[in-house]
């Protein structure tokens, strides 16, 4: 063991996988190469909606160097997939229902042969009306699937809203509207599949939840569990996207019938067509306040655009829904959240999973209450926002670590203390404040994490998670929880992750789930561990259990700190009797259904908060905004790797900026990066980051989550900063350089 | 599916125009590839031969004659933005080259094809009209030289023959007494297509302009100066009024020449406020 113990909880160290991918040793999915490796191509729809008559693949077969063409009559087992709702096809078979839908798969001995052979698939459709507005969806006679165009509707409904505006002084209706989003991660989706040693057929891919990849194909090919392996193989970003299944199933299904291991990786374009986007929400808003600035009632109606599949739909509508308010105390609630399919790209889980959407909207409703009243944006947010004991809009009831107020609080002394920012002759500038509230993990459904340690017969120490890291850093600091657990040092811990045969469910890498839920499993398997560890070395010693102490890998007594013995001598001896050191952990946040009626219940066990403030400006000739700085506080509960969490900060600020002014994708326009633009460093603003801690008693070591929090308070403070130079207000996502002109010209700035 | 083809890469100017007579229509010529290689990936090249003239060393220079300034079309962003030949005699193109792509595409990307590619939002151009520049197009046996005004037909057309090829940029030095500038307008700070670019270069006697030269891309069917706008300001003390006038010009002259489109609600209002910012630094005007 080492004498310097780095990497326990609360220290800044490098990412444990860094190196690794700085040095280029990590493999990603695309870099695996295999003896007689075949190629894989897809074969997509080109129309919206439409009816296959036929496929006819005779003439593909025939191409040089084909091995098979699949289609949908080749599944052995069900042809629908789907996290929450089982709606989507593995490779559709009575309909397509966007462009992009895939139709056929192509298999031969290289990529190139691979895409003539799709080329020469015939399939014949009957076209049937598309549907690309969720409106026209709700009341058209139209079917895009046969129970109905309604996916989802989740309400809550709490005190009495019209009581509630009619004890209110001021009353607002506002209408606001996002676009899709598309997350435009490095890597794009990609993976390869084989027979494994033990013939079980193995995927290794590109994704943010193995498991759930795992019981996909268990599904889709009829097989018993233990007849499939899924691996994640190092993964380059996921933004939510990688929480469906893409390559998967393709890939097992073709390795069903060949027996050889066969590789899909998908273009930029392809990536762009064929995955997940951001829900656009039409979010109506009707919010009533009280003179002296207190929130009396809010009426919102939420309805989004799922595209052609459900994927995560219901999920955004629900959180949506329960985060409609804000993280401010309303007495009186009434939200009607809905989705929609239409012809559209499916829509699914993208970092937020509709609260960047929601935020949007609340946050510009309070700055305009706050124009109303005469108060100052900051007061009217203190005044409202929860705190300890505060109730939420599904009645739960707020008990510890709310460290809205301290965000707050700390952001504007930050702004105060800085520099102003005064306006360059012919520019506007202004300054907006963003807030939000998170829940950690899924809304109000099981979503349990588990995880196993063990130590070997040499005393080395091995943590297994299924847990994804997909470059946010989860892998560093569940072995952080575990070296702080374990009094150990983070170099002597090795970490398995993301493989069914090896490690056990942690569930997805979504919902800023895994440090709170995976980390508590983690920290429950190492704390079992370090028991039994404990209890064998009081065996050997002769000293009770309670008198011991484990630290930097040496087993020490309680009183004194002498040295008694080594995590080594404890192991060796265990295992010399044949005794195994291993301990498993488990965690399920405590949470409750919502109430399928009035939304009441208690969604998530905790909340993240934050709170950005920005500082932009503006050219009111041109439209052309700098978002200068934004002050950023995040309450998480407790920071595992404080570098990390401003990593999760700045990064969020990024793509926030990027929601907030250029992100558009507009399905049969966007086809790459030339079209679809994100921010490059010279968009990104100045960052401050401000880390609060309010602990979390049921996280580990107060532990909570920031991974989405992170995006959500900047396109809010940007728009409201916005609004504050221009002297109007943008209600339509993004705020384009013809959306801002538009404004400053209804204003008659010039 | 990604467009097929033969390659060849000739190693002399005689060599490369030879090919281009015999294959005409049929090859296409391919430097940095910075627009080409979309084409290709997108499966559009109509081509069967892609000569790669990035060898061919008698189109690669910056050459200071006299006045002028002469380049060779294989001159890339980056090169333009280091020169000091082009720093000190045409500062405008340096700017725009500067605002093109991201590093990477500057260092592969030419001026020539930044011409020839003909899209209306080329950075480069609306420099290279202000600067009045001459460009050589070569074929086998002959050569002729236009202004670059008159090489454009519409967006992504030019009057550029199949076996022709651009030998030679010149233009006038206007260091002495001139003033420029060049702004970019784009969705995002870099590595984006302009939305709107101006270009104007001015040149001051006393306390009057004397002359002042102005060019917006993406604005125009093909690139022009915007002569109303440039009359206006002729021989005035520029003053904050008179760049109103003359920007509200170029805006009024943009919607005569291209009419009105769904973009012109944004575009009108746009230009108008580029050209006043672009005035006004190289008139010296605050408002």
């Amino acid at each position: 063991m080492t004498m310097v113990v780095k990497g326990k909880v609360g220290e800044s160290i490098p990412r444990v996988d860094a190196l690794d991918k700085v040095l280029g040793k990590a493999r990603f999915a695309a870099d695996l190469k295999m003896e007689g490796l075949l190629y894989m191509k897809v074969l997509r729809s080109d129309r919206p909606h439409a009816r296959i008559k036929d496929i006819r693949t005779e003439k593909a077969e025939q191409m040089p160097g084909v091995v098979r063409i699949f289609t949908h009559k080749d599944i052995p087992g069900k042809n629908r997939t789907g996290i929450i709702n089982k709606d989507h096809p593995v490779l559709a078979d009575e309909k397509v229902r966007f462009i992009g839908d895939a139709i056929a798969l192509a298999v031969a001995h290289t990529e190139k042969q691979a895409e003539q052979a799709i080329g020469e698939i015939r399939v014949e459709y009957e076209d049937l009306p598309p549907i690309f507005d969720p409106q026209e969806a709700l009341r058209s006679a139209t079917l895009i699937h046969e129970k109905g165009n309604l996916l989802y509707e989740r309400d809550i409904t709490k005190g009495d809203v019209e009581q509630g505006f009619a004890e209110s002084d001021i009353v607002i209706q506002r209408t606001y509207l996002t676009s899709m989003v598309e997350h435009t991660y490095l890597e794009p989706d990609a993976g390869v599949a084989w027979i494994d040693d033990e013939g079980r057929i193995t995927v290794c891919a590109s994704t943010q939840n193995p498991h759930y990849d795992h019981h996909e194909i268990v599904t889709s090919l009829a097989l018993d569990p233990s007849q499939v392996r899924s691996i994640q193989a190092t993964t380059g970003g996921g933004f939510g996207s990688k929480l469906d299944v893409t390559v998967q199933c393709f890939l097992a299904l073709a390795v069903y019938y060949l027996r050889r291991p066969v590789r899909l990786v998908y273009t930029r374009e392809e990536a762009y067509l064929a995955t997940a986007k951001r829900h656009p929400l039409i979010m109506k808003y009707r919010t009533g306040v009280h003179r002296d600035g207190r929130l009396m009632a809010m009426d919102i109606d939420i309805l989004g655009d799922t595209g052609a599949y459900g994927s995560y739909g219901i999920a955004v509508a629900g959180r949506a829904a329960v985060h409609a308010t804000g993280p401010y105390r309303v007495p009186n609630v009434l939200v009607r959240s809905r989705m929609a399919y239409t012809n559209h790209p499916f829509c699914g889980a993208m970092r937020g999973f509709g609260v960047p959407q929601v935020a949007f909207a609340h946050e510009s409703q309070m700055d305009i209450l706050a124009e109303e009243l005469g108060m100052d944006p900051f007061e009217i947010r203190l005044l409202n926002a929860f705190d300890r004991g505060s109730e939420t809009a599904t009645g739960q009831i707020l008990k510890e670590s709310v460290g809205m107020r301290e965000c707050l609080r700390r952001v504007r002394k930050q702004r105060d203390e800085m520099q102003k920012v005064s306006a360059i002759p012919g520019k506007l500038v202004g300054m907006g404040i963003g807030a939000m509230w998170y829940g950690i993990g899924n809304t109000g459904v099981k979503n349990p994490s588990s995880a196993c340690a063990e130590l070997d017969h040499e005393g080395r120490f091995t943590l297994y998670t299924g847990a994804a890291d997909i470059g946010q850093g989860s892998s560093t600091v569940l072995s952080q929880i575990a070296a702080s657990e374990m009094g150990i040092g983070i170099e002597d811990i090795r970490l398995i992750r993301g493989d069914t045969a090896l490690t056990p469910d942690a569930g997805a890498t979504s919902a800023s789930r895994q440090t709170y839920i995976s980390g508590n499993a983690v920290r429950e398997a190492t704390g079992n561990l370090r028991k039994s560890v404990l209890a064998e070395a009081s065996r050997f010693l002769e000293i009770p259990p309670q008198e011991l102490t484990m630290e930097d890998g040496l087993v020490k007594s309680m009183k004194d700190g002498e040295i008694l013995t080594t995590l080594e001598e404890v192991t060796a001896r265990s295992y010399s009797e044949g005794k195994q050191l291993r301990a498993e952990g488990f965690f399920d946040p405590p949470t409750t259904n919502l109430n399928p009626e009035t939304g009441q219940g208690i969604p998530y066990a905790t909340y993240a908060f934050a709170c950005h403030v920005a500082d932009v400006q503006v050219d009111p000739n041109t439209g052309e905004v700098d978002v200068l700085r934004v002050v950023a506080a995040h309450d998480v509960g407790k920071a595992v790797n404080p570098s990390n969490v401003v990593g999760q900060i700045a990064s969020g600020v990024a793509m926030g900026t990027g929601f907030a002014l250029m992100e558009e994708f507009v399905p049969g326009q966007t086809r790459s990066m030339r079209q679809y633009l994100i921010p490059t460093v010279k968009d990104v603003p100045v960052v401050i980051p401000i880390i609060v801690e309010d602990p979390e008693p049921t996280g580990p070591f107060g532990a909570k989550g920031v991974g989405e929090p992170a995006l959500i308070p900047t396109a809010p403070a940007i728009l409201n900063a916005l609004a504050q130079a221009l002297g109007e207000r943008i209600y339509h996502l993004p705020a384009s350089l013809e959306r801002v002109l538009k404004a400053c010209r209804r204003e008659g700035s010039s | 599916m990604r467009s097929e083809f033969s390659y060849i890469c000739p190693k002399s100017l005689k060599e490369a125009l030879e090919i281009l007579t015999d294959y005409g229509k049929r090859a296409r010529v391919i430097a940095g590839g910075t627009d080409l290689m979309t084409e290709i990936r997108e499966g559009k090249l109509e081509a069967e031969l892609l000569v790669d003239i990035t060898r061919v060393p008698e189109l690669r220079f910056i050459r200071e004659e006299g006045n002028q300034t002469s380049l060779g079309p294989l001159t890339t962003h980056a090169e333009l933005v280091s020169s000091m030949p082009i720093m000190r005699g045409a500062p405008v193109l340096g700017r725009a080259a500067h605002s093109v792509g991201s590093v990477q595409i500057r260092n592969i990307g030419t001026i020539g094809g930044n011409i020839v590619n003909a899209s209306p939002a080329a950075d480069t151009t609306p420099a290279l009209v202000v600067l009045g520049a001459q460009v050589v197009l070569e074929r086998r046996g002959g050569e002729r030289t236009l202004p670059i005004t008159d090489l454009y037909l519409a967006p992504y057309r030019t009057v550029i023959k199949p076996q022709e090829l651009v030998t030679k940029i010149t233009f006038d030095k206007v260091s002495n007494g001139w003033s420029s500038s060049f702004i970019k307008l784009a969705r995002r700070k870099a590595l984006a297509i302009a939305r709107m670019n101006v270009a104007v270069l001015a040149k001051m006697e006393g306390k009057r302009a004397k002359e002042v030269r102005i060019s917006v891309g993406s604005s125009t069917p093909t690139p022009c100066r915007m002569e109303k706008a440039e009359a206006l300001l002729k021989g005035t003390v520029p003053s904050a009024a008179i760049i109103e006038e003359a920007s509200q010009a170029v805006a009024q002259e943009m919607v005569e020449r291209s009419g009105v489109r769904s973009s012109t609600g944004y575009k009108r209002p746009a230009v108008q406020g580029l050209v006043k910012r672009a005035l006004q630094e190289v008139l010296a005007i605050n408002q």
